[in-house]
């Protein structure tokens, strides 16, 4: 038996679009939505390890470009070798405060998570903590990046 | 066109123990009145001021860690940089560092980077003006210029009448104080305090971690108030005539208003405060997670 295109549109129309999961999966739906305390320690410990591995390679990264060649070969050789040395500069200059920042402010990520585990749902939490971690973000970026553009 | 001006070769080996190799310096070229000017330096004393002239002028003394002045492009655009010498330059009893002042077309499009330089800057209104700074401390005064973008990480910004039309301002640990501010203005530190006057306020954000603020602020009907922080204090004095629109709310700090009833929270610490305004009404919103909040009217 065939059917027109008319008639399919017709029972495609009529198909239901929604369905609700049954009762039964929805405790699960909900543990995995909670926010844990293992994944937030985890994250932070990863996210700890990044920025260490990030400041150690920029200190090595520092310690090259301060024992490059001395003779430059043309000026756009010269402008770039002192747009490195300004950035090493700026940088070296930078990393303290922007460590000590990065530390308060991932003491704050983690009193956020520590009061979402008595108030998972709370929005002003919820909120506060993804700005916290964008700001973390912005501070990685600006530990690598410092003002010095001229590179 | 590109014009290397000065050249210090000797400076690196004068480091040790020669006498200080520091050079006075005059450079004057020809700027147009809204030239885009570009100058970056990583130490030293800068002072930058807006004059009525078409022609940039830098005149002062260049530092022992200079290599190099450039400066580079034509009367729309100049780049000046002082480039360092390489390697670690070892500051000695004997060894002085830059002392300059930039006289600039006051519609100049500015963009000022330095280190650890102290900076002055004053008597601007071109199109933009953005500085950046680590730890030098900036100072600003009588600048109109439309958009203001000033960044420091630790270094300390003092800006008066310093009124843009749109204000940003943003330290990690460096202090912000700021008067004579106006317009949209946008203010974000981690644990810098803030102290903020400003007027004509038609939109303000702030965010802080741990350093507290506090702004006494002149808002236009309708302008819309954010200020956020974690552990930090917030102090908010509203010139307002009309009662505003008000939600607070803090989750384990307390708040203190002049306007509305503070409700408590049912159960452990934490607070809100809502107030509703009539149309036209001032809006703010402020949001502690520990920090307190106190929302006054001012005289």
């Amino acid at each position: 038996m065939s059917i027109d295109e008319s008639e399919l549109d017709r029972r495609l129309e009529a198909l239901t679009r929604e369905v609700d999961a049954d009762e039964a999966l929805w405790p699960g739906i909900e543990r995995r939505l909670r926010p844990t305390r293992r994944w937030p320690a985890i994250s932070a410990a990863v996210a700890a390890v990044v920025f260490g591995v990030l400041l150690g390679s920029l200190a090595l990264f520092d310690r090259e470009t301060s024992d490059g060649p001395r003779f430059v070969q043309d000026d756009t050789e010269a402008m770039r070798s002192a747009a490195v040395e300004s950035f090493a500069v700026s940088r070296a200059e930078a990393s303290g405060p922007l460590e000590k920042a990065w530390q308060d402010n991932q003491a704050a990520i983690e009193q956020l998570e520590q009061a979402l585990q008595d108030d998972p749902d709370n929005p002003l939490l919820l909120e506060f903590l993804s700005e916290a971690r964008l700001r973390q973000a912005r501070l990685i970026q600006r530990g690598l990046f410092p003002p010095e553009r001229s590179i | 066109m590109k014009a290397i001006t000065t050249t210090l070769f000797t400076a690196g080996l004068l480091a040790a123990a020669g006498p200080s190799w520091a050079e006075d310096v005059r450079e004057v070229r020809d700027a147009a009145p809204d030239a885009r000017i570009e100058f970056s330096a990583v130490t030293g004393d800068f002072t930058v001021v807006g004059h009525d002239a078409a022609e940039f002028i830098l005149e002062g003394r260049l530092g022992d860690d200079v290599e190099e002045l450039v400066i580079e492009g034509d009367s729309d655009n100049w780049r000046i940089e002082l480039e360092p010498v390489e390697g670690n330059f070892e500051w000695g009893s004997n060894h002085r560092s830059s002392e300059l002042t930039l006289y600039v077309p006051r519609g100049s499009d500015l963009e000022l980077e330095t280190v650890s330089g102290d900076m002055s800057i004053r008597d601007l209104s071109g199109p933009s003006l953005e500085v950046e700074s680590v730890s030098g401390d900036l100072e600003l005064s009588a600048i109109d210029s439309a958009e203001i973008e000033i960044q420091t990480v630790s270094g300390d910004v003092n800006a008066d009448a310093v009124a843009g039309e749109e204000s940003d301002f943003e330290s990690v640990s460096g202090d912000l104080t700021i008067r004579g501010a106006r317009g949209r203005i946008d203010v974000e530190a981690v644990s810098g305090h803030v102290d903020l006057e400003a007027t004509e306020v038609s939109d303000f954000e702030s965010e802080t971690v741990s350093g507290d603020l506090e702004a006494r602020l002149s808002p236009t009907p309708g302008a819309t108030l954010s200020l956020s922080s974690h552990s930090g204090s917030l102090e908010l004095h509203l010139a307002v005539a009309d009662t505003p629109r008000i939600r607070a709310e803090t989750y384990s700090g307390r708040i203190e208003s002049d306007f509305g009833e503070v409700e408590e929270a049912g159960f452990g610490p934490g607070a809100s405060l809502r107030v509703d305004g009539g149309s036209g009404a001032v809006e703010v919103e402020a949001q502690t997670f520990s920090g307190s909040l106190t929302i006054r009217r001012a005289d």
